[in-house]
């Protein structure tokens, strides 16, 4: 065979395997670009600045009839690198299907703990407010390594369930030590087309009270105890996004059990009010308070109040921006002055391709 | 003062309710038909659940593909608000959506009504949506609106 014949029977191979991929593969980018202006009202100091948000790479695949793929991997904001951003692998998971609405899910996953982690995973497209809710940055376990079944859309009540067994939040996402599985169950209902009401259960055993890449942000953890932590958490979440009135509350409770101290009780509430007074327009409010128990030692004690006053502006429906009023109220925290006293003006622009 | 409070609010109920009765369904605009799904017929209300990404598969064991009029087609505002009671671009954004949070495949979505024909009749499992389409449908692929 000629080197000519050989090069075109590679091209018409590559050319027909990229028109069935055009079927079977869908590939996505978002991404947003902030500007902040904010005032810390205990230490009276302003700052104004750009940021660089997440970008994030979304490829879903279908490989055959029952299987499929869904990858995310999202480049931010990383202090421990000289450019100060890294590449994360952030879902990396095969879905089966075995029977209509039933799937078994194996890989890394947003763990389904409420509407919000379910839904928007890194999509500040699909965000209604700039940020997510505070108990993200504190003890909301986000993802798992790990086996899922799942079902969803069952009965009238389109009835849906996740039950989930992984890599806990001290685990990294090679390697676990002794036998520590993350156990969640959740599950919720959908009346009628876009409302949606939720709970879960999530319990892991920390053995050092360390954090691996699932956990929450670490802002609030607790590096002084070193000893073992019985965590469970539950959370409930009511969605309703209709034509025009958007609502969405989400609270958590996390009680934590060490020898030391016994049970301690955190607790964290999130609600916004959106009103689409036309397609593409949306005054906004959010209200959201989170509180670590005094005698946690998985987490530092503490207590925040965050309100805000926003609208959102939907350019297309793969560009949005939103300006966001912020007003902080809690005690000043000497280990992270985000949660202290403060006002901050933010305008976020998010996109996606 | 109490007058004019209650008749403020009379007029901002009617504004609500002329609001809210708005709808641009159009059912007789519209063909439906599938390969291999199983279905000869279908109620209005299960068309809707299977176009919001709610069934994975048919009957017949094939899975589900959703084909719809994309934004260049000229009926792809009646699709939009028939099947979805959403804008075209509200319509999109709903499936960008169900995608990225894992929970449902993508539907393909075709300029033409020629085009939704020809991947329905080529791929089992399909189901499409012709808007004002006066050609000639295949009666294997008709499915009827009940």
């Amino acid at each position: 065979m000629t080197l000519a014949k050989l090069l075109a029977s590679f091209a018409l191979v590559f050319l027909s395997v990229l028109a069935s991929a055009q079927k079977k593969i869908q590939i996505n980018g978002f991404g947003h670009i902030e500007s902040h202006f904010e005032h810390l009202n205990s230490e009276n100091i302003t700052n104004a600045y750009f940021a660089i948000g997440e970008q994030d790479l979304f490829i879903n695949a279908i490989i055959n009839k029952r299987l499929s793929f869904l990858g995310e991997t999202v480049v931010k904001f990383d202090s421990g690198t000289k450019s100060n951003f890294a590449p994360s692998i952030e879902r990396a998971r095969l879905k089966y299907e075995y029977r209509n609405n039933h799937s078994i899910i194996f890989g890394k996953m947003h763990s389904p703990i409420n509407y919000w982690n379910d839904v928007y995973h890194h999509g500040r497209l699909f965000f209604p407010t700039i940020d997510r809710p505070q108990m993200f940055s504190y003890f909301l376990p986000i993802h798992t390594l790990g086996l899922r079944a799942q079902g969803q859309n069952l009965g009238k009540l389109n009835f849906g369930y996740d039950v989930q067994l992984g890599n806990g939040i001290e685990s990294s996402d090679v390697f676990d030590s002794g036998v520590n599985y993350s156990f969640l169950a959740a599950m919720h209902i959908k009346p009628e087309y876009g409302t949606r009401i939720g709970a879960s259960y999530y319990y892991d055993h920390l053995s050092t009270n360390s954090y691996g890449v699932h956990a929450h942000s670490h802002v609030a953890h607790n590096v002084d105890y070193k000893g073992p932590v019985d965590f469970h958490m539950l959370a409930l979440s009511i969605a309703r996004f209709e034509k025009k009135v958007e609502i969405l509350s989400e609270s958590a409770l996390n009680i934590t059990r060490t020898d030391t101290l016994g049970y301690a009780n955190s607790f964290s509430t999130y609600l916004y009010l959106g009103y689409n007074f036309k397609e593409k327009h949306t005054p906004y409010i959010m209200g959201d308070f989170i509180h670590i128990g005094e005698k946690d030692l998985h987490s530092e004690h503490t207590s925040s109040m965050k309100f805000s006053l926003g609208y959102k502006y939907e350019l297309d429906p793969l560009a949005n921006i939103k300006f966001q009023v912020e007003q902080y109220l809690g005690s000043p925290w000497e280990h992270h002055h985000d949660s202290s006293s403060k006002t901050e003006i933010k305008i976020q622009f998010s996109y996606g391709i | 003062m109490v007058s004019n409070c209650i008749r403020y609010l009379s007029l901002v109920v009617m504004l609500c309710l002329s609001t809210a009765g708005v709808s641009q369904e159009d059912w007789n605009s519209i063909t439906v038909i599938g390969n291999s799904t199983g279905e000869k017929s279908i109620s209005k209300k299960a068309l809707i659940e299977v176009f919001r990404g709610q069934r994975n598969y048919w009957k017949s064991d094939e899975s589900v593909l959703l084909v719809l009029p994309s934004d260049k087609h000229k009926g792809a505002k009646i699709a939009s608000y028939t099947l979805y009671k959403m804008s075209i671009s509200e319509m999109q954004k709903f499936w960008l959506a169900l995608v990225f949070q894992g929970r449902a495949n993508p539907p393909v979505f075709n300029m033409s009504n020629e085009d939704i024909l020809q991947l329905v009749s080529e791929t089992p499992g399909a189901i499409g949506i012709l808007i004002n389409f006066q050609g000639v449908v295949p009666n294997e692929l008709l499915i009827n609106i009940e």
